[in-house]
């Protein structure tokens, strides 16, 4: 006789709106410290204080997270908050829409006769870069158009990079210069505002 | 073959498979627009659903992963029904008390923007999408949507909108109604939209 088990993979309701909190396809649930579960849309709205770090030990990448480190009421704290730190980061950056912090530059040669590619490794420290946009390089007070051919790394199921988690820009490398320390910007509609 | 019923609070007929009906306790289907009254207080949500089958061999028989949608409605009897209308009432007084006088509220969840496969393996950005859950009220794609920025307000217009009904493959619809998970579809870039972020909806006559 056949027997057939159904297992719900959730950790629970989430402690904040208490819809089902999975981490399995792209969930983003993370564990508090008093155990309870935060859904990933929950996360998804304070991330970008709390961005994901990766360090290597012992040959092993180690994910550093503070977000684990709060409890459910610390974090209901911060979501309060969260929607006024994100406009001080709005207004800290002249209004624009997204901001991308360049820690580290790689140039990809990729063939003879072919404009080499910008690997630019960091972190959006808040908004969404996607794959196919346009956006501005800012070196060294100087503003360069860029348009990113690819974002890799940033998020599980789609090419863009989210706010918190570290991701890779690849922009086309002609006449454009770019070191760490940079910033990569989406102006958007800023004049309508 | 497509069952119908009648509503069990209102009678109107509702059929068994547009993935709309509710159930309240002992099956009793429950139409689209009476189960609305109340999921201001009892949204639909979804999670993932791991099915295992063991032979009696004690071998394998298939294993599955699909999305499930719960739905609290199933755990109500007709009498928590009828209980709950006057509760959910007064719980969409106090928001409209707390959000404002628009004709409904849209919650982000997500806003990213979709891919599309252009053939020869490449893959290209298409529209931009922004995601969540209508909090308060209903509304139509073609009403207007106001972003409030510390003093400023910015107006966007959706091109359309999708409700997600079944698994997670979202459907065009003409409307959102409260308490629906659905998808606001932008031709535009509306990057100014975070998650968290409580988007109004106001009525198309009221266009800034």
């Amino acid at each position: 006789m056949a027997e057939t088990m159904v297992v719900r993979m959730d950790l629970g309701p989430c402690a904040v709106c208490g819809r089902p909190a999975f981490t399995v396809y792209g969930g983003g649930t993370v564990v508090l410290a008093d155990q309870a579960p935060l859904c990933g849309n929950c996360v998804r709205r304070i991330r970008f204080l709390y961005p994901v770090s990766q360090r290597m030990q012992r040959d092993m990448w180690i994910t550093d997270d503070a977000l684990v480190k709060l409890n459910t009421e610390e974090v209901r704290e911060v979501m309060k908050t969260a929607p006024d730190r994100l406009e001080n980061l709005r207004d800290a950056n002249d209004g624009c829409d997204a901001v991308f912090r360049v820690d580290q530059v790689q140039t990809e040669k990729t063939g003879l006769f072919r404009i080499p590619v910008l690997r630019l490794k960091g972190y959006p420290l808040y908004g969404r870069f996607n794959m196919g946009e346009d956006a501005v390089l800012i070196h060294e007070g100087t503003a360069y158009p860029v348009h990113l051919d690819d974002v890799a790394g940033g998020s599980l199921l789609s090419r863009a990079g989210e706010a918190g988690y570290e991701c890779t820009l690849k922009i086309p490398a002609k006449g454009i210069p770019a070191s760490p320390g940079d910033t990569v910007v989406k102006t958007g509609r800023q004049e309508k505002l | 073959m497509n069952r119908t019923f009648a509503c069990t609070a209102c009678g109107r007929t509702v059929r068994e498979d547009d993935g709309e009906t509710a159930y309240l306790k002992d099956d009793l289907p429950l139409c689209r627009e009476c189960a609305a009254k109340i999921r201001i207080l009892y949204p639909r949500s979804f999670t993932w659903q791991s099915t295992y089958t063991e032979s009696s061999d004690g071998f394998d028989a298939g294993s599955d992963e699909r999305t499930v949608w719960v739905d609290p409605l199933a755990d109500m009897t007709m009498e928590e029904y009828r209980e709950a209308l006057p509760a959910a009432e007064s719980v969409r007084e106090r928001m409209r008390a707390e959000l404002g006088g628009g004709k409904a509220y849209f919650r982000v969840d997500d806003n990213k923007r979709r891919l599309k496969n252009a053939g020869k393996g490449r893959i290209v950005p298409s529209d931009y999408t922004v995601s969540g859950t209508v909090i308060l009220g209903s509304f139509t794609a073609e009403d207007t949507i106001r972003v409030h920025r510390r003093g400023k307000t910015l107006t966007v217009k959706a091109d359309s909108a999708e409700r997600i009904i079944k698994g997670l493959v979202p459907k065009p619809s003409e409307f959102l109604d409260e308490g629906c998970h659905g998808i606001l579809v932008f031709k535009e870039d509306v990057p100014f939209i975070y998650p968290g972020d409580i988007l109004e909806i106001c009525g198309q006559e009221e266009t800034v």
